[in-house]
């Protein structure tokens, strides 16, 4: 076939000659999940006059779907492919290496999103209007698919070294896991590796030691050769793109230096105000730490350290690494219970599991024993489940902390072990002991005498003896209940750690709305994240235990370890093409990335450098610059043809709010079947010509939204949004910008809905009046 | 400073020591509180029609000066006023409403709580510049359950500090007291007594550990169950409290110096004067 | 009041839609049955069902034993269980809700009367007069008789005028309470109207014919 190309050189187009286009459009009914909404017999005959062939599957995920398309290539019946069906984020890499296996350019094939974007969310609409909306989405992607040309993707080396941000069970896993194979830097933000796990007293369900089995995992990450550690150490700065980041590093001062330390502890018995010390005997790095609070500068450490290793006057320092990976392995905390005025934290003797778990760990500051505040033992426990979880009200977090059942019945058993009279009570919602061994250990613990309150507790008292009055509803029996406690224990709900969305941002990845970090797919890909370069693991992703951490972690591994060993990553081909040049220098001040320059008077694309935001396109003033299949005139083929037969309201949308209204359809959040999307890869590649062409050719209204946290792009969206408005005033219909998150899917739908319906209020008052009057306002 | 004023029911029969406060403290920080004409009541608990309630205090709000906020002393009106606001946000409801309305309400009046009054839009600095006589007693800063709740735009509906604050501005202690917004059991003491009481007792036992020389209230309703009932509840249950009872605005009255007959301590039903000899020191 | 097996013609879900449709019901349906309403209430333990268990019958549209419920009446409004609730139902709201619907199923006992006598005074006073409530009410409950030395004592203190404070205008409130018929009337008509009932209505009677 004249049209398929092979890849050649690793430059973009390959020239196409003007041969008739083979187009096939192949319909999923997802196994009613499009088909009971959608009739999708009638938007197959809507095609008719439109030289294609159409055919309709079960299940076009599955082999048999597959073959179809496969050998309708094979045979030469097509040669270019839209697909109706899911979001691309599930299938497009399927169905594209199927039909490069077919020997057809995958870029040619594209996804019409018909289950996200239409029966999952116009489901309590009309037929007909979804109906309408699909034929309209099928037509506009037919449209597009015979005016784009066949590209290929461009190869960029990979740098071959990861970075893992987060020192605890996860980030450790993750560190080690891919170090055989590739150089990886480790950095946490704590003084000292171990996280959340080093913290706690015994595992459960096996009830075995954390030290126990954390520390050879910590010591094997600092002496292991292809880990470099870094600890007080936090992402300050990312530059460049995926496989080759340049990442800025910020180390706080720890006033002891960690090569020279042999923790000797002679600074700590010299010192007069306890200030340098190391936390728990294991702790890795095995170097002391100054807590400058308590400091008072008299310099006894100093004199004293055989090593010459402390120094007070250490400061900030930065350094930048280049890595082609990075690991996400933030982890929790726990929420501040605070806010749950009723339980009146903090109060003596009122604390959090992570509180008690510290008293009986290795970093106990009270010899590992349980006690209450005046140094006695508690002899009657209260656990209270559910602080600040399972809250619909805005004021606590929606989701399930998953552990605190488990965790909480370990902490009683300890309790029980540490005194066999001592009373412990577990006040519980539901008692959630899914996984293999938990509902073992949930009977373990009622043998061993605990008591179990079906009923969340209500308010907590604290009386001046030290004692603290807790009252509920023992939902079991519908009655009230007060009891009188000496410890009562808070299990918070746990939410990602400070910082996580910072980080994010700064990596391009996107946070679900519970703020932990979206994961590609959510049963699928489950460790990675949207952007290709960047994984995750452990609590970052939501809260769970040990075991499941260490799984991910090793997932994660796995997943950098086949990234990276590519050696290569292939960027996506949608590159502006400069067509037309006056050596203006219009588009080399605009990019953002400094991929354009001047050469010999006439405009120069680094193709790597660039991201193919489009910016320089609305910029050249000559219109010489074309991003590549996203061309003013490919764009306005889509549209005419998505509008043709019903108007709509189009909304232009970039990759990450694309995610977001994924999500709303996974959440089947209802909106408008007016809205038709058009999935650009950014907001910027736009200009007047395009929106003016969308409202000849009948848009009601036209939608900007951009979900990039990229700063170089959304600080320009303003400007791009007012300049576009002034310059699209004549045609009197509305137009918009909104930055949806990733996150905020709900903020979507409503803005979909309500813009929506203000367009379509418009559009029938200036049908009225053009039926009425003839002469037009001027203003709008 | 000037407010239009919704006294309540109240205030004409078992609160009088409140309003004789109000007028004689009011006056005196140069605050006007100019007595809404023709007001009705709000309801209370007992009409138990929610859209007859929404449109007795409806009625009140648009009798209300026009441009002025509406002042109440009573945390149950205040209440009623407040969740009339709100349910009147639908418009459909505020059509109806408006529809037995001879004066139509547009939605806009906001409804204040004399507590509110002092420490918001006095402040406190301004009180406590007031002050002739810091008191130095400690006292149990108890708010109710309605001047909270469920609207709780002023303060916290589980911890609220207004009144801390106040009794700290005045020179006095104000006691840890978890029981702030507990129900003083005052909307069934008259069909269910036993067990108005019982609530009565749990606060005042409560106050009484707490070592506080008084009680500081900010509703007629608290008030009577508290102060009126004390003895019911001493006898019921055979306990001694002897715990006087101080509207806020009467403690605000004794340190600005004035006499305690002025404020109408001598009005109560438990005995003022070993606190009020105690106060004044 | 006895409590019965709880089978299909047991649950009016005309009932349930109405309530859930009322301020403060939206969000019925995703009770999780914590308690926290019911461990946060001052009085839950005079209650012959807790909040929490109102709340379910409600979902299950028990309008029998809803409406026989001293819960009801026994609640002192003081909106601590609903600003406690993780899924944001009140508690609070639903008892008001409740109250009229009570009444006009022709529930009867202390807090009806009074509160009929409520309502009859401030809709002739305009204002809630406390000796013309106390005497009014005395007069159909003997118990109260206990009540005058301490009337007499609010008396010494001036705390119980005998004079009675009054509108000077009062016009509106006809049409005030006039709106608590009609929604009464509404409420009716709308429980009526609902298929379901109707449906199980008539099973019920053939069951009884047969």
């Amino acid at each position: 076939m004249a049209e398929i190309e092979k890849p050649q050189v690793n430059e973009t187009s390959a020239k196409t000659e003007p041969a008739p286009k083979k187009i096939g459009v192949y319909l999923c009914r997802c196994g009613g999940n499009i088909s009971d909404v959608v009739d999708l017999q009638s938007v197959a005959e809507s095609l008719k006059g439109e030289n294609v062939i159409v055919n309709i599957q079960d299940y076009l995920c599955s082999s048999a779907g597959q073959d179809k398309i496969k050998s309708d290539i094979e045979k030469g019946k097509i040669d270019r492919v839209v697909i109706g069906s899911c979001s691309p984020k599930l299938h497009l890499e399927t169905f594209r290496g199927m039909v490069k296996k077919a020997g057809a350019n995958p870029t040619l094939l594209e996804i019409t999103n018909i289950r996200e974007q239409a029966s999952w969310v116009h489901d309590k609409e009309g037929k007909e209007s979804v109906n309408s909306k699909v034929k309209g989405l099928i037509k506009g992607a037919v449209a597009r698919m015979g005016s784009i040309e066949p590209l290929v993707p461009l190869e960029k080396k990979l740098v071959n070294r990861t970075l893992v941000v987060g020192g605890g069970i996860a980030g450790i896993t993750t560190a080690l896991e891919i170090a055989d194979g590739h150089e990886v830097i480790l950095i946490e933000k704590q003084p000292y590796i171990g996280g959340h796990m080093i913290g706690l007293s015994k595992t459960f369900p096996t009830m075995d030691c954390s030290q126990c089995i954390l520390t050879p995992k910590m010591v094997a990450v600092h002496n292991h050769p292809g880990i470099t550690m870094h600890t007080q150490t936090e992402v300050a700065q990312v530059k460049g793109s995926p496989g080759d980041y340049s990442i800025t590093l910020k180390h706080s001062p720890r006033y002891v230096d960690i090569k020279k330390c042999i923790s000797c502890g002679a600074c700590t018995r010299k010192c007069p105000a306890g200030a340098i010390f190391l936390p728990f005997a294991q702790a890795v790095p095995q170097a002391y730490i100054i807590d400058m609070s308590k400091c008072s500068g008299c310099g006894a450490c100093v004199k004293i350290c055989p090593r010459d290793a402390v120094n007070l006057d250490a400061k900030e320092e930065t350094s930048t690494i280049s890595v082609g990976a990075v690991a996400i392995a933030t982890g929790f905390e726990p929420i501040d219970p605070s806010f749950i005025e009723e339980y009146n934290y903090p109060a003596p003797n009122l604390l959090t599991a992570v509180e008690f778990e510290d008293m009986l760990s290795a970093k106990s500051k009270t010899g590992m024993r349980l006690q209450k505040a005046d140094g006695s033992f508690p002899e009657r426990v209260a656990f209270v489940l559910c602080a600040g979880s399972r809250d619909f009200t805005g004021k606590g977090r929606k989701h399930c902390s998953k552990v605190c059942c488990i965790y909480s019945q370990k902490q009683a058993q300890l309790v029980k072990k540490m005194k066999a009279e001592a009373q412990a009570w577990i006040f519980y919602i539901d008692m959630r002991s899914a996984g293999r061994r938990f509902e073992e250990f949930y009977h373990h613990t009622q043998e061993k005498g605990v008591n179990y309150v079906r009923g969340k507790v209500a308010e907590i008292i604290p009386k001046q003896d030290g004692t603290l009055m807790v009252q509920y509803e023992d939902t079991n029996l519908g009655r009230k209940g007060r009891e009188i406690f000496d410890m009562v224990v808070l299990c918070p709900a746990l939410i990602p750690s400070a910082g996580t969305k910072e980080l994010a941002d700064k990596l391009g990845v996107p946070l679900g709305d519970d703020g932990f970090i979206e994961e590609k797919h959510v049963k699928l890909d489950p460790v990675n994240t949207l952007n290709q370069a960047v994984f995750a693991a452990g609590c970052v992703l939501g809260p769970k235990d040990i075991h499941d951490s260490v799984t991910e972690g090793m997932s994660a591994a796995h997943k950098v370890s086949q990234f990276l060993g590519k050696g290569m990553i292939l960027i996506p081909p949608e590159k502006p093409m400069i067509l037309e040049c006056n050596g203006c220098g219009d588009c080399v001040k605009a990019c953002p990335y400094n991929a354009l320059s001047l050469s010999g008077g006439k405009a120069v694309l680094s193709p790597l450098a660039c991201t193919g935001c489009g910016i320089c396109v609305p910029a050249c003033p000559i219109k010489g610059i074309e991003i590549r299949n996203f061309t003013r005139s490919q764009l306005k083929a889509q549209l005419k043809a998505m509008l043709e037969d019903a108007p709509g309201v189009v909304v232009f949308i970039d990759p990450y709010a694309y995610a977001a209204a994924d999500i709303a359809g996974v959440n089947r959040k209802q909106y408008s079947s007016l809205v038709r999307f058009i999935s650009l890869p950014s907001i910027h590649v736009l200009d007047a010509d395009v929106v003016n062409a969308a409202f000849e050719y009948g848009a009601t209204g036209v939608m900007l939204i951009e979900g990039t946290t990229d700063e170089k792009l959304n600080s320009r969206s303003d400007d791009l949004y007012k300049k576009l408005k002034k310059e699209t005033r004549k045609h009197k219909k509305p137009l918009r910008y909104s930055h949806i998150e990733t996150a905020q899917y709900e903020k979507l739908t409503d803005l979909l809905n309500v813009f929506a319906s203000q367009a379509g209020a418009k559009a029938e008052k200036r049908s009225r009046k053009e039926k009425g009057e003839e002469t037009p306002e001027e203003k709008e | 400073m000037k407010y239009s004023y919704y006294p309540g029911c109240a205030q004409h029969g078992t609160a009088i020591d409140q309003r004789i406060s109000v007028e004689a403290v009011f006056k005196r920080l140069g605050i006007e509180l100019e007595e809404i004409k023709n007001w009705n009541c709000c309801g209370a608990l007992h009409v138990d029609d929610r859209t007859t309630r929404v449109g007795l205090s409806a009625r009140t709000l648009a009798a209300a000066a026009k441009g002025l906020d509406i002042a109440t002393p009573c945390n149950l009106c205040y209440s009623n006023l407040m969740r009339a606001n709100t349910a009147l946000e639908d418009s459909e409801i505020k059509i109806r409403i408006n529809g037995a309305l001879a004066t139509k309400y547009d939605g806009n009046t906001k409804p204040k709580h004399l507590l509110e009054v002092i420490v918001k839009d006095l402040g406190l600095v301004k009180l406590a510049e007031q002050v002739k006589k810091p008191l130095k007693i400690k006292a149990v800063p108890y708010y109710g359950c309605l001047l909270t709740r469920p609207e709780n735009k002023f303060d916290s509906p589980e911890n609220p500090k207004s009144l801390d604050y106040l009794i700290a501005a005045l020179g006095a202690e104000p006691v840890k007291y978890y029981y702030k917004t507990k129900c003083c059991g005052g909307p069934i003491l008259i069909t269910n007594e036993d067990l108005a009481l019982e609530l009565a007792r749990d606060l005042l036992l409560m106050a009484k550990d707490s070592g506080a020389d008084c009680m500081v209230v900010t509703c007629p309703m608290c008030h009577l169950q508290l102060d009126a009932k004390q003895k019911a509840v001493e006898a019921k249950y055979n306990i001694k409290i002897d715990m006087p009872i101080i509207y806020f605005t009467q403690l605000i009255g004794l340190a600005m110096g004035i006499a305690p007959k002025e404020l109408g301590l001598d009005k109560h039903l438990v005995s003022t004067d070993i606190f009020i000899a105690k106060a004044g020191k | 009041m006895q409590k019965e097996t709880i089978i299909p013609e047991s649950k009016d879900i005309a009932f349930r839609d109405l309530i859930i449709k009322t301020p403060g019901g939206k969000n019925i349906p995703t009770c999780m049955q914590c308690g926290v309403c019911a461990g946060s209430c001052p009085v839950s333990h005079e209650m012959d069902y807790t909040p929490r268990q109102i709340v379910r019958m409600i979902q299950l549209g028990l309008k029998k034993e809803v409406l026989n419920s001293n819960t009801i009446w026994i609640c002192t409004t003081c909106f601590s269980c609903s600003v406690r609730c993780p899924r944001g139902i009140y508690p609070t709201e639903l008892m008001e809700t409740l109250k009229p619907i009570a009444m006009k199923e022709g529930i009867k006992n202390r807090n009806t009367k009074f509160d009929k006598i409520f309502a009859d005074v401030v809709k002739k006073n305009g204002r809630a007069s406390e000796f013309l409530l106390i005497s009014k009410y005395s007069i159909s409950e003997p118990g109260m008789i206990k009540q005058v030395p301490f009337g007499l004592e609010l008396m010494s203190k001036g705390k119980l005028p005998l004079s009675i404070d009054k509108m000077d205008d009062l016009r509106e409130l006809d049409s005030i309470f006039g709106l608590g018929e009609k929604t009464g009337i509404q409420e009716k008509t709308q429980s009526k109207e609902k298929p379901p009932e109707i449906k199980e209505n008539d099973s019920d009677s053939q069951e009884a014919e047969k």
